[in-house]
């Protein structure tokens, strides 16, 4: 269990129920909506967002239950409730589909950048263990259609997947200089120095910044990618 | 993943070509290739895989000439064996260096033909296609992607991962039958999908349908 989800668990015992329930709702949907745009936006892969996937996965689930259980009355009796299913759906849909992306993004990215993860240990830890699976068995199956295409009967020196020698790396790394735009959350205190120039984020402001310049504060979001 | 992506691996294999050129005319004289040069072979593979990226279905696999790849990578592997080292004779030398750069770069090209290969794999797999095309190695590669596949969406058994990555719109849409896809059942009812009917339905239940070309949205 992390910082944030004690003391969230903490809040939740402590805060009047009701109110806290709509509460944590609105959050989670903001962070999952936060945590798809950083994806979508980050050149590298970020820490996979366990807790937060978890509970909406449980809502989803609910929500479903609850459509299931409705529109088995629909096609007898009760029909006040069709507009209230109409509208669980489309939050369901966006939802689904926000979800969908964001798992999809960081496939994408596991499959773009596998060795260069697979080489490095901390790397590897932002992967959920699904994403682990999902990358090795891929990687695994490639390996076996190159070797049993062409890999295996070429010369020895030639076999290697991740060699970097004659001026060409075979690894595909992120690109962490690409630029990105960002919202400043919180004061970050740093000062930012690219080159001759000294950058002061300002709360609140937007920049278009090189990723790597603000990586650090991305990871503590204390700026958000947009 | 293999080596940059594609487009970068393609301009680099260009780049590559031309700087041999004149290196490798001093060098024909010693091995006569019948009149072709080293990796003349491999060019046309990288030619075949920039032609098929576009493309929306997967082609025929170049056997032969990924064949006649392998092959002369091997013989340059075992005439750089026999050839001993010899710092002072510049123009060994010179004949070891162009060798080892036509074998790498053969390799690139293999490499570069089958990853985009196996990227049309991977989302034809994501599409729910069939493969008509491609050898047994990458039907074997399509099975086990597929599997791969399937263990993972079972972690995510609400969320529809193959969904469109558009985002939604309407909840229900109007969507008129092209073919004959017999009766499929709904939270909102049976329905009978006859050629040419219409019906209004709800559109992430019918997604695949539109997907696999059964029904058309009617806008």
């Amino acid at each position: 269990m992390e910082f944030d989800d004690i003391l969230e668990e903490f809040e939740r015992e402590t805060r009047s129920h009701k109110y806290n329930e709509v509460e944590v709702k609105r959050s989670d949907f903001q962070e999952l909506q936060n945590a798809w745009i950083s994806e979508r936006m980050c050149p590298e892969l970020l820490d996979y967002k366990q807790s937060l996937i978890d509970r909406i996965l449980s809502r989803i689930r609910v929500q479903i239950e609850f459509i299931e259980m409705n529109s088995i009355e629909l096609q007898t009796t009760e029909r006040d409730i069709k507009l209230q299913l109409m509208i669980i759906e489309s939050e369901l849909d966006r939802v689904n589909f926000i979800l969908r992306s964001y798992l999809r993004t960081r496939l994408s990215k596991v499959d773009k950048f596998t060795i260069f993860i697979r080489n490095d240990e901390d790397l590897v830890q932002r992967l959920s263990p699904a994403e682990t699976q999902y990358m090795e068995s891929h990687f695994r199956a490639l390996i076996d259609l190159y070797n049993s295409l062409f890999l295996s009967q070429l010369p020895e020196q030639l076999q290697a997947l991740d060699d970097t020698g004659g001026g060409i790396s075979m690894i595909e790394e992120p690109d962490l200089d690409r630029p990105v735009f960002v919202k400043v959350i919180n004061d970050t205190i740093e000062t930012i120095v690219i080159g001759e120039e000294e950058i002061d984020l300002i709360p609140g402001s937007i920049y278009l910044i090189r990723y790597s310049a603000v990586q650090r504060f991305v990871y503590n979001q204390d700026v958000l990618l947009i | 993943m293999l080596g940059g992506d594609a487009s970068q691996a393609l301009k680099k294999n260009h780049h590559h070509h031309r700087k041999h050129a004149s290196v490798l005319i001093t060098t024909t004289r010693h091995r006569a290739f019948e009149g072709k040069m080293y990796g003349d072979i491999a060019n046309k593979l990288v030619v075949e895989a920039k032609r098929t990226q576009s493309l929306e279905q997967l082609t025929v696999f170049q056997d032969e000439l990924v064949r006649s790849i392998i092959k002369e990578t091997k013989d340059l592997a075992k005439a750089l064996e026999t050839m001993e080292d010899d710092d002072e004779d510049r123009s060994k030398l010179c004949h070891q260096f162009v060798a080892h750069l036509a074998m790498r770069r053969n390799k690139r090209a293999l490499l570069l033909y089958e990853k985009l290969r196996a990227e049309k794999l991977d989302q034809m797999v994501w599409e729910n296609k069939e493969l008509e095309v491609g050898n047994h190695h990458e039907l074997e590669y399509f099975k086990s992607y597929s599997e791969v596949l399937i263990d993972y969406k079972s972690e995510f058994p609400d969320v529809d991962l193959t969904g469109s990555l558009e985002p939604p719109t309407d909840v229900f849409i109007d969507v008129r039958v092209l073919k004959d896809a017999g009766e499929i059942q709904t939270e909102y009812g049976v329905f009978n999908l006859t050629k040419d009917s219409q019906f209004f339905v709800r559109k992430a239940d019918v997604e695949r349908l539109i997907q696999q070309g059964y029904l058309q949205l009617i806008t």
